[in-house]
């Protein structure tokens, strides 16, 4: 899809701007080891109202990553594998399931979203990717995003999971959440790291 | 009012002791109730406000905590849900939830709130306004950071239902407690007080006399055994009272001795005050009229007690000495000597030895002898100090004079002593002298002058001459020689004693004499006169210490008017002046004054015995003349003696020389007895007189001389007897022989010059006399003159 054969210039672009981009997806690291992510997003999603009516009786957490960017493929792994450790997820009584998407082998990560009836997001460390571009359709589509990468959080992203100081702490984007139609409950929000004005 | 208030209490205060017991029961009893009934409910409120106020701040707490983020966030649901489930609270009347700017966000029961006026919460202290309605109001707060209020009413209307319901209950256990307390008083009282009323009818009775009486004992409680206490001490009280009386009566009798004891007592008592006043006044005159001076001072120094005598010493009125201190009343010089004095005997707290001490009081020498005596009380402390002054001036003085006429009568029995040896040894110089002088007269005469021994003798007789002159001169001195007034030239006089001058005198004193030539004559005796002019020389020599001159002036001198001030004691006429001038130290007037009064010198003790000039003054006036004095101190002295000048028909006529032979003084055979007890001298005698013609006949005692007296049967010319005899005196032996023979001629010498050559007897008698020591000459004119002699 962006690629492609017929116009070598603008191929030669995208290469700069990956290259370019590359250098700048390094520095997203995810400091907060993912097992305790997955048990703080739990946590956060039950102060939501507006969690049941939008689940639909099932809360669908689509995982995006990169599986040819090794630090996003080695998350999602990670993932995946303290998923395997726990007991079945539920959310209360609402049953809760994974779904992986790679970006790097779909061309329409949507589609593919809306197929497996996602209306979460979480995003692992992604690479030459405008995350924008993910919020915006977040927000469109009503899907909640999470993360464990800080920056996303101030980019556009609902929540995130992630260090303050020695500590993990919850980062919550106020005005992002609530156009994503989450409710959540004051006194989640008196507890966390609230973001009104975000810099992205 | 209050008064007031006091005597209405004193009547309406019951006086029965049930009565008080039953008040004071039943007023416990109603304290008590009224406490439960007050207390109780107010502390059952005060607790229940408390967990009413406890609750009501929970609740706030909670809804305050769950709102703040949901107001923060804006999370109305939040809100709601908060207010939803609060409104299930029963007790909460509403809520009112509030932003910053005090608008209200959300509420519940707004208008029964706005209706309480909810805002209206001054504090937590005084939440309630009679509404049954707890008003509180909490902020709420979120990160430091203030963003609403909420404000919350409380119901506690049930609460107060509850108060109300409880203090009904207590007041009625309160009335119920108040009503059998009061019955229960009454009983109690009429119980407790029964048996006392008996008691206290018993003990009215006892005290009516009835002393019999005892008191019921119904009980066996505290009363009862007052009962018994009291019966007993009545009993006890009874038999007080009998031996009381037995006391009393022997009281009485005791009483009636014991006042006729002190009405003795008393009456010696005024007795011996009336002694003891008389005593006082008797010391006290005694005090007043001893002229000693008398002073008490208390031990501050203050004088309290004196005596009139002490008033003159100082000179001060009484009042202005009476409790001063000696500092105040005497000198300072007199207060310091007898405060040092006062403190010495109150140290030593004894009576001081009499002190002698002198004074200038008025200016005038005081002299005071002192006993001063400390007085102590019981306890020994001091009282005070007494002093007893002496005036002893006048007994000073008189001592002092009594001393100095002791010094002048040892000074006078000092020149009796030398006087008496003087003139015991003149008898023997004079014994002596006679034999050596005659004796060497003797040798001149039978000698030629070439012979070798003439010089000698006649130098024998010249020195014998001089001892003899020396002799005479020690008897004027010490005025044992006898006067014999005649013509006298001081001319001569004074020739003659001038080598005796530079013997007394010294050398250092140059010697001057100023003789009138024609310088008359005067009458008196030449060995006083001679004593004059030593003695006035002598005083010139002692005030001429260092040297100086001495002249000796004679002169003729005519008094013509009586009554000159500088010779009050002339007679006017014509007389002679000698002046003895001196170059010494002078005398000012005071001594001048007193240079004639016996015994008075200026000279240190021993150097001079006062009665030169005295003699002086003593022997001119037995001259009918007068001696004055004038001197300046550091210049000199000059005396003058004034001698009356003789008229005699020999005047201005050469004395005749003695120069009758010594064949007319010659004897013819005459008999002589010769008594004369010094051998040397009798032997003399008789040589000289057997070689001028006389028969001798010697004795050498009275006895001897009455023996060859009566052997010769009394044929003697003449008698030359010795006055002094021993064993009879030659008085006694002419008086004898005189008796046998009365116109015996008798002749009596002596060497004595003193009473005992008996000089006024001799001259009553008549008889002639011959003074030791006499020469050749003098013997034989004598006896030729006394057998002459009719």
């Amino acid at each position: 899809m962006f690629l492609t054969r017929k116009k070598p210039f603008k191929n030669i672009a995208i290469v700069s701007l990956f290259v370019l981009c590359l250098g700048a997806a390094a520095a997203q690291e995810i400091t907060v080891p993912v097992e305790l992510q997955i048990t703080l997003f739990k946590k956060v999603m039950t102060f939501d109202r507006n969690l049941e009516k939008r689940s639909g009786g099932e809360l669908v957490v689509g995982v995006l990553f990169q599986s040819r960017f090794r630090r996003s493929l080695s998350v999602k792994n990670e993932f995946f594998g303290c998923l395997e450790k726990m007991p079945r997820d539920t959310l209360g009584q609402l049953p809760v399931k994974f779904e992986a998407i790679d970006l790097s082998k779909t061309a329409d990560w949507q589609a593919e979203a809306s197929a497996r009836h996602v209306n979460v997001l979480y995003l692992a460390p992604l690479r030459a990717i405008d995350v924008k571009e993910i919020f915006h359709v977040s927000q469109s589509r009503q899907w909640v995003t999470w993360t464990g990468v800080i920056e996303y959080v101030d980019a556009g992203c609902s929540f995130g999971i992630v260090l303050k100081g020695d500590r993990p702490s919850i980062k919550i984007n106020l005005p992002a959440s609530r156009s994503e139609g989450t409710d959540f409950s004051s006194q989640l929000l008196k507890l966390v790291q609230v973001v009104s004005n975000p810099k992205g | 009012m209050h008064s007031a208030f006091l005597s209405l209490l004193k009547i309406a205060w019951p006086r029965k002791i049930k009565v008080k017991m039953a008040l004071a029961i039943s007023l416990s009893v109603t304290l008590n109730a009224l406490f439960i009934y007050l207390y109780f409910p107010h502390q059952l409120k005060k607790q229940a406000v408390q967990i009413i106020k406890a609750k009501a701040n929970s609740v706030a707490e909670m809804i305050a905590f769950s709102v703040s983020p949901a107001v923060f966030f804006a999370d109305s649901a939040t809100v709601e849900e908060t207010l939803n489930g609060a409104a299930q609270n029963q007790d909460i009347v509403y809520i009112v939830i509030t932003n910053g700017r005090g608008r209200i966000i959300s509420s519940l029961n707004l208008r029964e709130a706005e209706k309480l006026r909810y805002r209206e919460i001054q504090n937590d202290e005084n939440p309630f306004r009679g509404d049954d309605v707890y008003r509180l109001v909490r902020p709420l707060t979120l990160r430091n950071q203030t963003i609403g209020q909420v404000f919350i009413g409380f119901s506690i209307r049930d609460l107060n239902q509850k108060i109300f319901q409880s203090r009904k209950t207590v007041a009625l256990v309160s009335i119920l407690i108040f009503l059998t307390g009061i019955v229960f008083a009454m009983v109690m009282s009429v119980l407790i007080t029964g048996p006392l009323i008996h008691i206290s009818r018993a003990a009215n009775a006892i005290a009516e006399g009835e002393l019999n009486r005892r008191a019921a004992v119904q009980s066996d409680d505290e009363v009862g055994h007052l009962a018994k206490s009291f019966n007993i001490m009545v009993g006890r009280l009874q038999s007080a009272y009998e031996e009381l009386e037995s006391l009393n009566r022997n009281l009485e009798k005791r009483v009636h001795e014991r006042t006729e004891e002190l009405e003795t007592e008393i009456a010696e008592r005024r007795k011996t005050e009336s002694v003891l006043h008389e005593t006082y006044s008797q010391l006290h005159t005694l005090i007043q009229a001893i002229p000693d001076v008398i002073q008490f001072k208390d031990p501050h120094g203050k004088i309290q007690i004196f005596n009139r005598a002490f008033a003159r010493f100082v000179g001060k009125k009484p009042s202005d000495i009476l409790g001063k201190t000696d500092a105040e009343v005497f000198p300072k010089e007199v207060a310091e000597y007898w405060k040092t004095t006062d403190l010495e005997v109150i140290a030593k707290r004894k009576m001081s030895r009499p002190d002698e001490h002198a004074f200038v009081l008025n200016e005038k020498a005081m002299h005071f002898e002192t006993i001063k005596a400390p007085l102590f009380d019981e306890s020994g402390k001091i009282l005070g100090l007494v002093a007893v002054s002496r005036d002893i001036t006048e007994q000073k003085e008189a001592d002092e004079e009594r001393r100095h006429i002791e010094s002048q009568l040892l000074q006078a029995q000092k020149m009796e002593a030398v006087g008496i040896l003087a003139g015991g040894i003149a008898h023997d110089f004079n014994n002596l002298l006679t034999a050596i002088i005659g004796g060497a007269e003797m040798g001149l005469r039978n000698i030629r002058e070439g012979d070798p021994l003439y010089n000698d003798l006649f130098e024998i007789q010249r020195a014998g001459e001089r001892a003899a002159d020396l002799t005479r001169q020690l008897l004027y001195f010490s005025r044992k020689q006898h006067m014999q007034f005649k013509k006298i030239h001081l001319n001569e006089l004074i020739e003659s004693l001038f080598k005796m001058f530079h013997r007394l005198i010294g050398e250092d004193i140059t010697i001057y004499t100023e003789l009138s030539p024609d310088l008359r004559a005067v009458k008196g005796d030449i060995g006083t006169l001679e004593q004059v002019i030593m003695n006035l020389a002598v005083n010139a020599r002692d005030a001429m210490p260092n040297g100086g001159s001495l002249t000796l002036k004679t002169e003729n001198f005519e008094f013509k008017e009586a009554g000159d001030p500088l010779f009050q004691e002339a007679k006017p006429g014509e007389y002679v002046r000698l002046s003895v001038t001196d170059t010494g130290t002078g005398m000012d007037r005071e001594t001048q004054e007193h240079i004639f009064e016996p015994f008075f010198t200026t000279k240190s003790v021993g150097k001079g015995t006062g009665l030169g000039l005295s003699v002086v003054y003593g022997i001119i006036k037995q001259h009918g003349g007068w001696v004055n004095v004038y001197s300046e101190s550091g210049i000199g002295s000059t005396f003058r003696i004034y001698l009356p000048a003789t008229f005699d028909k020999n005047e201005n006529k050469p004395v005749p020389q003695d120069d009758a032979s010594l064949l007319d003084i010659k004897g013819c055979g005459e008999r002589i007895l010769i008594i004369e007890d010094e051998r040397r001298l009798s032997q003399f005698l008789r040589r000289a007189l057997e070689e001028n013609g006389y028969t001798v006949f010697l004795a050498n005692q009275a006895d001897e001389a009455q023996e060859l007296f009566d052997r010769e049967e009394g044929r003697f010319d003449l008698v030359l007897s010795d006055v002094v005899l021993p064993g009879k005196s030659g008085l006694e032996l002419m008086e004898a022989f005189l008796s046998r023979r009365p116109d015996l001629k008798v002749l009596l010498s002596s060497g004595y010059t003193d009473h005992k050559n008996q000089w006024p007897v001799i001259q009553e008698k008549g008889y002639r006399f011959l003074q030791k020591p006499y020469n050749l000459r003098e013997l034989l004119k004598t006896i030729r003159s006394t057998m002459q002699k009719e």
